[in-house]
């Protein structure tokens, strides 16, 4: 868990956008902090879980949730997806211990780590919660959902950046049984939901072959309260949209196609899952959390290790997971652009920019 | 263009008569009924009559009821449609005992909706035995308009809904009872490429 001496204060930015105009950038401190995922010159899966038990002074890694300089603009971006489709925010009935397991963990976290930001209060069941980003400050009762503007985990979720899914665990087994989503990496919360893990996972190619989601269940089945873990995923995006769903692929899917040699270093993005997995102590669900970062090709070549390694790794990633993760199409373009700044120098271990 | 081992694709063994179960609950729709006979033909002599319901409906496919209804088995509870057949089904769930089986026989999407009425139930998916017969076809739930399209049979369709060209996935839902549709020239306008025929 984080704590305040390694948590650093964000300076959060007005609010950008993620469609349309797409305003949104990166600062040079949110570029030098980006949770970059490579730490070899080559990918392949591997159940990279490891205990998310704080990181370095100022990382993403320091809090048990991360708040970053781009919160009010993923807030905002939360409220236009919602408002367009709330189906992104469904939560099966019998999970609202979950629920309220949810809301606890986020409110306890959040006024542990960004105290300047959010203030807990609790008399009680009488609880009160202060959010300065957003000028929220609300008074209800725990464990009364009518107290509150929406369903518990509803409410909490549109007050924190990122994406959530719910599992409830039956018979050595964990269920989608609900979500917040967002900003997802191409995948239907409404379809997938009450699947269990190995169905939900059943697109992903080659992992099933190899065995990853096997040993990751295990894994998960014994996740213990106080002790949650975390990985990192990836895939490219164009522009910085965070709602590549596929509810809206048929709007964003062309993207794919204006990539050019002119403006992929604009265009093209990696799009960073620091995913982290709780176990609730009420319900026994599991909270996942899907924090999605977004950082442009001309961004990350100001970091040279990455550069670097992008290009790398690129270049030799295997055709079906190109596929697979939705740049094939223009994967030369990304490997070209990438190429120069990499002098094919050994490159540190690890994924830290030096 | 094909997803090859997509694991939430279901499958359909076909009905086994367990007569180590204690109480056996059958439900057919269409040409499900022939299944149940074969199902009931095994039961009979070694279950207690009294342990067997028979539920069935013709649905949206031929009648067969005759099939059923014949002396030897158990008299059949005939409805018309499906949500009488699973209001009838949650009548006899309620009442269960411990170590009941169910034989469900019929096509994809009444499988999977009496399957899903009954795990509410509480019954464990793994009691339940499935064999898909009748009106063969994919249903199809088209992921940008939500409008379910029924009997696809090519691995192409334009949606009924919002008139989009979606390719069929083997992505399924069970909860749901059907397949994944998503815009297939999302990326290229207009180049919708030739519908090949689905495997069920």
């Amino acid at each position: 868990m984080g704590n305040e001496a390694s948590v650093a204060v964000p300076e959060v930015k007005p609010v950008e956008t993620f469609r349309d105009d797409f305003t949104f950038a990166n600062s040079p401190k949110a570029i030098r902090r980006f949770p970059f995922p490579f730490t070899e010159d080559s990918y392949m899966y591997s159940v990279n879980i490891e205990p998310h038990n704080g990181g370095p002074a100022g990382s993403p890694y320091a809090p048990a949730f991360d708040i970053d300089e781009h919160y009010l603009s993923e807030v905002e971006e939360r409220r236009k997806v919602l408002a367009e489709d709330p189906s992104r925010c469904t939560v099966l009935e019998h999970m609202m211990p979950a629920q309220w397991d949810t809301l606890e963990l986020l409110m306890e976290s959040l006024s542990t780590d960004y105290p300047d930001y959010f203030v807990l209060t609790r008399d009680g069941d009488q609880w009160t919660w202060e959010n300065r980003l957003l000028g929220i400050k609300d008074t209800f009762t725990f464990g009364d959902p009518d107290t509150l503007p929406y369903e518990p985990f509803e409410y909490i979720t549109r007050q924190v950046q990122g994406d959530f899914t719910l599992h409830d665990q039956r018979d050595n087994m964990l269920y989608m049984d609900g979500g917040m989503l967002t900003c997802q990496a191409d995948w239907s919360l409404q379809f997938d939901l009450g699947m269990n893990f190995y169905e939900w996972h059943g697109p992903v190619p080659r992992a099933h072959e190899m065995g990853v989601f096997e040993r990751a269940l295990k894994y998960l089945l014994n996740l213990r309260v106080g002790e949650p873990v975390r990985r990192l995923n990836w895939t490219m995006t164009v522009h910085p949209r965070m709602d590549t769903s596929p509810e809206n692929y048929h709007k964003w899917g062309i993207d794919r196609a204006t990539v050019t040699p002119e403006n992929v270093g604009d265009y093209a993005h990696l799009r960073v899952e620091l995913q982290s997995l709780y176990r609730l102590p009420r319900s026994n669900a599991v909270l996942f959390s899907i924090r999605c970062y977004l950082i442009s090709l001309n961004e990350l070549v100001t970091i040279p290790k990455w550069a670097k390694r992008m290009h790398r790794v690129i270049k030799t990633l295997p055709e079906d997971l190109a596929d697979y993760k939705g740049f094939i199409g223009y994967r030369p373009m990304v490997v070209d652009y990438l190429a120069p700044f990499d002098d094919g120098a050994e490159l540190t271990p690890g994924a830290a920019p030096e | 263009m094909s997803e090859p081992g997509i694991k939430s694709k279901p499958n359909y063994p076909g009905l086994e008569p367990d007569t180590s179960a204690r109480q056996h609950l059958l439900i057919g729709e269409a040409d499900g009924a022939g299944s149940l006979a074969r199902t009931l033909d095994g039961l009979i002599g070694t279950a207690n009559e009294d342990t067997i319901t028979v539920l069935y409906t013709p649905g949206d496919g031929s009648d067969h009821s005759s099939t059923l209804t014949a002396a030897r088995y158990p008299t059949p509870t005939i409805s018309a449609q499906l949500e009488d057949v699973i209001t009838a089904m949650q009548g006899v769930l309620r009442d269960a005992r411990m170590g009941t089986r169910m034989y469900v026989a019929g096509s994809e999407p009444f499988i999977w909706a009496v399957i899903r009425a009954a795990r509410e139930l509480g019954m464990a998916e793994a009691a339940i035995q499935r064999e898909r017969c009748g009106l063969m076809g994919r249903s199809v739930i088209c992921v940008h308009c939500k409008t379910t399209a029924w009997r696809v049979s090519t691995t192409i369709y334009q949606c009924p809904g919002c008139e989009l060209h979606l390719f069929v996935r083997d992505h399924f839902s069970r909860r749901w009872g059907v397949y994944q549709g998503v815009c297939v020239d999302a990326e290229a306008p207009g180049e919708v490429p030739e519908p090949e025929e689905l495997e069920p």
